[in-house]
């Protein structure tokens, strides 16, 4: 099997996260260093990725950029919070789809595959996975922020 | 001009209604929508659509199996393949099984009308 340098699939992620929010919202997203999320309301959104390497993609979005994107999406208000979560989670099914496909085409035999999102929504929340080699990815843009945690697991 | 009637298989329902706004005011009708692909194809053999977009990746039964079971039904069902992931590892599977028209999500109205028409006028 090809080596497969897996702190290089963030790249991907990034470029997926970045390209596909303007594509379905119309949002620009600006690189920051940091971000955090205490005493806001976010959306979680964690997503598992199997294949030759494993690992999980962990999506953090403030509410306000959550309301705007699942807006932006259904051209209009969504009705209710089931509404919001099942329209963030395909968002971020669609990001990761892109991230993992053009990760395939570049490497050989990597085939990686998603899990369904589970998704979540609170404030102050804090998830840990132990066990990963990961790399967050920080955005935000005038309706709030957005991070982006990949992470393999370590040893392959 | 009867309107050509579209099935959309797939389980989520923001899928569902992009394809809605970006056909219906092209003309077609969306005559249904099933959740995965089991309902997906007795919605099939019930509704006669002249055209399906199948999702992969759907619990119960996901739309390369799906699109299996159509191609034993008729020779060539008009299906348009929707899915995230859009690797040459996918879009050969779909291949390998009949299917020539994929499009990968996010798509937009103009893309996804085309790639209708074209499936439909594929003799």
């Amino acid at each position: 099997m090809q080596f497969v340098n897996t702190n290089e699939f963030s790249i991907f992620f990034g470029d997926a996260l970045k390209s596909i929010t303007q594509q379905m919202a119309g949002i620009g997203l600006k690189d920051i260093q940091e971000t955090t999320f205490e005493d806001q309301k976010i959306f979680a959104v964690i997503i598992g990725i199997v294949g030759a390497h494993k690992g999980r993609t962990l999506i953090r979005i403030s509410e306000g950029l959550v309301t705007k994107i699942t807006e932006e999406m259904n051209c209009g208000p969504l009705p209710n919070l089931t509404e919001i979560t099942l329209y963030i989670g395909e968002y971020s099914n669609i990001l990761c789809g892109k991230a993992i496909s053009d990760i395939n085409n570049r490497y050989l035999n990597v085939d990686l595959r998603l899990t369904p999102p589970a998704i979540f929504s609170g404030t102050n929340m804090r998830i840990i996975t132990p066990a990963l080699q990961s790399s967050l990815l920080c955005y935000n843009c005038d309706f709030g922020m957005v991070s982006m945690d990949i992470g393999f697991e370590r040893g392959r | 001009m009867a309107k050509y009637r579209i099935l959309v298989i797939d389980d989520a329902r923001y899928i569902f209604k992009a394809v809605k706004m970006a056909l219906e005011p092209q003309g077609f009708e969306i005559v249904g929508h099933a959740e995965n692909g089991k309902i997906g194809i007795e919605m099939y053999d019930e509704l006669k659509p002249d055209l399906v977009t199948l999702d992969v990746t759907m619990p119960v039964m996901d739309g390369i199996e799906t699109a299996t079971v159509l191609f034993k039904k008729e020779p060539r069902p008009k299906i348009i393949l929707m899915s995230a992931i859009a690797d040459e590892g996918l879009r050969k599977s779909a291949r390998d099984i009949g299917i020539k028209y994929f499009a990968p999500k996010p798509f937009t109205p103009e893309d996804l009308c085309q790639k209708v028409l074209d499936c439909l006028s594929d003799v």
